[in-house]
């Protein structure tokens, strides 16, 4: 019981130059994630053909819509999540966790990691963005929780819950590689110790945050065109179109970011 | 993937492809299922809904271990990981088995534990059921025990039973499945030491074996394992007419939180999530009509808490015989714990981390835990995963928890008795005394080994080793740094599409180098005057009749529009990406019914490219 199965690193050209990186040793965190970022480069566009990946990010538009126009019980029936009468931000986190698994284990659904990453990164941004935006003075009690929820409708907000969103996808792709492989270069030049493995996580953390900074103003730019000017709804073939544009920008930054540090 | 699906019990289905036959019973029985020492006298209490059940578990269980997840580098992101499982299943009581509620406690519970999609169509059957006793090696066994619960041969389970029969002296059922021949050993060896310690009138054993006969397993993950189990441990309550049995598994374990990135789902096995606890009780509540409850007492407590329950009532020199590793065919000679799977690391983790190292002998681990050198990719990533997630935990606040591990929230409204907020609290608090006894063995060990690490004559992949070395960190950075970019981006002017027309190479050019040429030129130069015009005089800018444009492009209208739509399409992909600008249809040239077309008045043409902005 309580087994875990690890996986292993594809024996392919581009990661067989990423690996040549780790053993050099001398390399700086950009140089080596934008490695990483060229060899896994097509796995990230693969999310967009995910039904729970779209269904995450379609949640992400449409849940403080719903909560800011019936209020939150109600609201949150709408996309599928039945909460108490005052729920909390965990109850509302877990309600959201519910309902994406609930796609996730549609048969025929078609759905890979990317879809379970996502599924953690709507939770995560979500999560965020409910204590960064909620009262810093006091701690927030439910009613304050549902008017920060319900906030996220406004463009603006909804480009900082992509944002987060399309960082933390971006984070998780990376180490779904990299947990793989540093732990096998412990003790080289890169990575001396396990110490070290938090410190270069911390860094590619960061890394794919600055990447994907590009996507605050242009998910708020795409959401208040959407929602607002063109009145259409925040839906899977329109939140598909979007994600199709946020993985190629952010894959430019992080091409930008490598040309930058003399890798690409 | 593509579905796969299985006929159960000798049931056709006309026109199905890709189909694989399992049956329990009759002529091409491919599947062998033997419950031992159930007393003929208290089988008669198994109603046929139960056998349903059993039969239900055991096809899955089989199905589970016939069908490959793809290999260890998770190609495609995994997606051979999630199968997509479709079971005919006949039944005795088909009522039951095609309420909504059945199916919808099975395909939700299943899924979330194997981390596969399931359905299920139950049938009439085609030929007559094995009879109850087909299933049973009878024996005179007359015993009536206060609760039953589960039994592996790990430390968790039998810490359990000796916690119930020597702790509460209460007399118990121990229901015991196995799938190799060393772990029955082992759970036999256990129980015998148990009997000689004066329990014998206390406890009744019942090993269970089953098994795909006749064929090898083509995928060893057995992540439906816990659902056959929890059905043994059903049918048995039920014949001795109990609406409870326990499952013992510490907490940590239980709720399995990912150590590295590349474990997504259920490759951190769901066996006793809470989640999948409660799911079990919902579909044996469902199939039985009646509520239906297990336990699992060691939900708060971690590994080294439930070793300790073996000193605590007397008998920790039995933790040295048992076993939770999940490799035996690597055990040789006196070798019985690889130590390099997660259960031997979790294991030794927590024996050392409670103290009583002396009973669980360290010469029968392949590799020592903390001295040993880890050779392979994955023994090596196992330890260090291990040991780095107990540092970072211990160094994560609350707050922050579920930002860091979302996974939690799916088990948050399944612990009994607690609110979801109550119960990420308790979590949190569980992980951090998991957290603490693994930093504290590591410490101990630096202590230990210091002259060792400090002579580095240890193996450099041992877990050691890979604490000890020190090196210079990437310099972290300013603690506003975020604050400040996300504000200058913010306070960025919206980006405006400026375009000039380099008529002597025949381009429209955008910023970022993008340009249109051809017939994409041409259509721009067409609509051109207009726009100019309009800019000029400060004025509205005139539509194109879509006529008149055909006419200027020597185009016919249809062939006109079409080539409009890919021009639009053309910017709209490149320009998105290059300058962040969301587009829309008309963001470029506008189309107004009957008035024509137009090039968006929001343009800007500029003199030369160096005047973009």
């Amino acid at each position: 019981m309580g087994h875990v199965r690890l996986g292993r690193i594809p024996a392919t050209r581009q990661w067989k130059q990423v690996i040549e990186y780790l053993k050099l040793g001398d390399i700086s965190v950009t140089q080596l994630a934008t490695a990483v970022a060229d060899a896994s480069e097509k796995s990230l566009i693969k999310a967009t053909s995910d039904p729970v990946f779209l269904e995450a990010l379609c949640m992400l538009g449409k849940l403080p819509q719903m909560v800011k126009e019936h209020g939150v019980q109600a609201g949150l029936a709408k996309v599928g999540i039945q909460v108490s009468a005052n729920p909390s931000a965990v109850e509302i986190l877990t309600g959201v966790n519910s309902a994406i698994e609930t796609v996730q284990r549609t048969p025929g659904a078609k759905t890979t990691d990317l879809g379970e990453m996502a599924k953690q990164a709507a939770v995560h941004a979500l999560s965020e963005a409910i204590n960064d935006f909620g009262p810093q003075l006091w701690t927030p009690n439910n009613t304050d929780v549902h008017t920060t929820v319900a906030s996220f409708a406004a463009p603006e907000k909804f480009g900082e819950l992509a944002y987060r969103f399309f960082a933390n996808v971006a984070e998780r792709n990376l180490k779904y590689y990299t947990d793989r492989m540093i732990p096998h270069y412990l003790g080289s030049d890169r990575v001396k110790s396990v110490g070290d493995m938090a410190g270069f996580d911390n860094a590619l953390g960061l890394h794919c945050k600055e990447a994907a900074l590009i996507m605050r103003p242009f998910a708020k730019d795409w959401h208040g065109k959407l929602v607002f000017q063109s009145k259409k709804p925040i839906d899977a073939k329109n939140v598909k179109g979007f994600a199709d544009v946020s993985f190629k920008k952010i894959n430019k930054e992080f091409a930008i970011r490598g040309n930058a540090n003399g890798t690409a | 993937m593509e579905p796969r699906n299985f006929l159960c019990g000798g049931v056709t289905v006309p026109g199905l492809v890709k189909q694989v036959d399992l049956d329990i019973q009759g002529t091409n029985q491919n599947i062998e299922l033997k419950i031992e020492c159930i007393s003929k006298a208290t089988a008669k209490n198994i109603p046929p809904v139960l056998l349903d059940l059993l039969e239900v578990a055991a096809y899955v269980y089989c199905a589970d271990q016939r069908t490959r997840r793809g290999g260890d580098t998770l190609a495609n992101m995994g997606e051979s990981w999630r199968r997509d499982m479709r079971f005919t299943i006949p039944v005795r009581e088909l009522a039951i088995w095609n309420t909504q509620e059945v199916k919808d406690a099975l395909i939700e519970t299943l899924g979330f534990l194997s981390d596969d999609a399931y359905s299920f169509d139950f049938v009439s059957p085609t030929k007559a059921f094995t009879e109850v006793q087909g299933y049973f090696d009878f024996e005179d066994a007359d015993f009536t025990p206060d609760e039953v619960a589960l039994f592996s041969g790990g430390v968790d389970s039998f810490s359990g039973a000796v916690q119930d029969l020597i702790g509460n002296k209460k007399k118990m059922v121990l229901v015991g499945h196995h799938s190799a021949n060393q772990v029955v050993n082992v759970q036999k060896e256990l129980v015998e030491q148990l009997r000689q310690r004066g329990l014998k009138d206390e406890f009744l054993y019942i090993p269970v074996t089953i098994h795909n006969k006749g064929q090898q397993a083509a995928e060893y993950t057995q992540r439906a394992r816990s659902f056959l189990f929890a059905c043994l441990g059903m049918v048995v309550a039920k014949t001795y007419k109990k609406n409870a049995f326990t499952f013992y598994e510490n907490g940590v374990v239980g709720l399995n939180l990912p150590i590295t990135k590349d474990v997504m789902g259920g490759r951190a096995t769901r066996t006793t999530h809470p989640k999948v606890i409660r799911g079990f009780e919902r579909i044996f509540s469902a199939v039985l009509q009646e509520p239906i409850t297990i336990s699992t007492p060691y939900q708060w407590d971690t590994k080294k808490e439930v070793i300790l329950k073996l000193q605590a009532n007397g008998v920790p020199e039995l933790l040295g015989l048992t076993n939770s590793c999940t490799r035996p065919r690597t055990w040789i000679g006196n070798i019985r714990h690889c130590g390099v799977c997660s259960q031997c690391v979790d294991r030794r983790f927590g024996v050392l981390a409670a103290g009583i190292e002396a009973h669980d002998d360290a010469s029968k681990y392949g590799v020592d835990l903390l001295t040993g050198a880890r050779n392979d990719d994955q023994e090596f990533t196992m330890g260090a995963g291990y040991v780095r997630f107990a540092q970072e935990f211990r160094a994560l606040p609350k707050k922050n928890f579920i930002t860091e591990f979302p996974e939690i929230t799916a088990a948050a409204k399944h612990l009994p008795g607690l609110t979801p907020d109550a119960a990420v609290d308790k979590i949190y608090e569980l992980y951090q005394r998991h957290s603490g006894d693994v930093m504290g063995v590591i410490q101990k060990g630096l202590v230990e080994h210091q002259e060792e690490l400090a002579a580095r004559t240890l193996p450099p992949s041992s877990i050691l080793a890979m604490n000890f070395n020190q090196s210079k960190l990437e310099p972290a950075p300013v603690a506003d740094t975020m604050a400040q970019v996300k504000s200058f981006m913010d306070n960025l002017q919206a980006p405006v599409l400026e375009f000039f027309v380099d008529e002597m190479n025949q381009s429209i050019i955008f910023k970022g180098g993008f340009a249109l040429t051809g017939a994409d030129y041409n259509l721009v130069l067409a609509l051109l005057p207009n726009f100019r015009t309009g800019k000029r005089n400060n004025a509205e800018i005139a539509y194109v009749r879509a006529p008149d444009l055909a006419d200027a492009l020597s185009m016919q209208e249809p062939s006109m529009r079409q080539a409009i739509g890919r021009t639009r399409a053309k910017v709209q992909e490149q320009l998105t990406v290059d300058l962040g600008i969301p587009f829309g249809p008309d963001d470029f040239i506008e189309n107004k019914d009957r008035a024509g077309y137009r090039l968006a008045p929001a343009l800007r043409e500029v003199a030369g490219v160096a005047d973009f902005r």
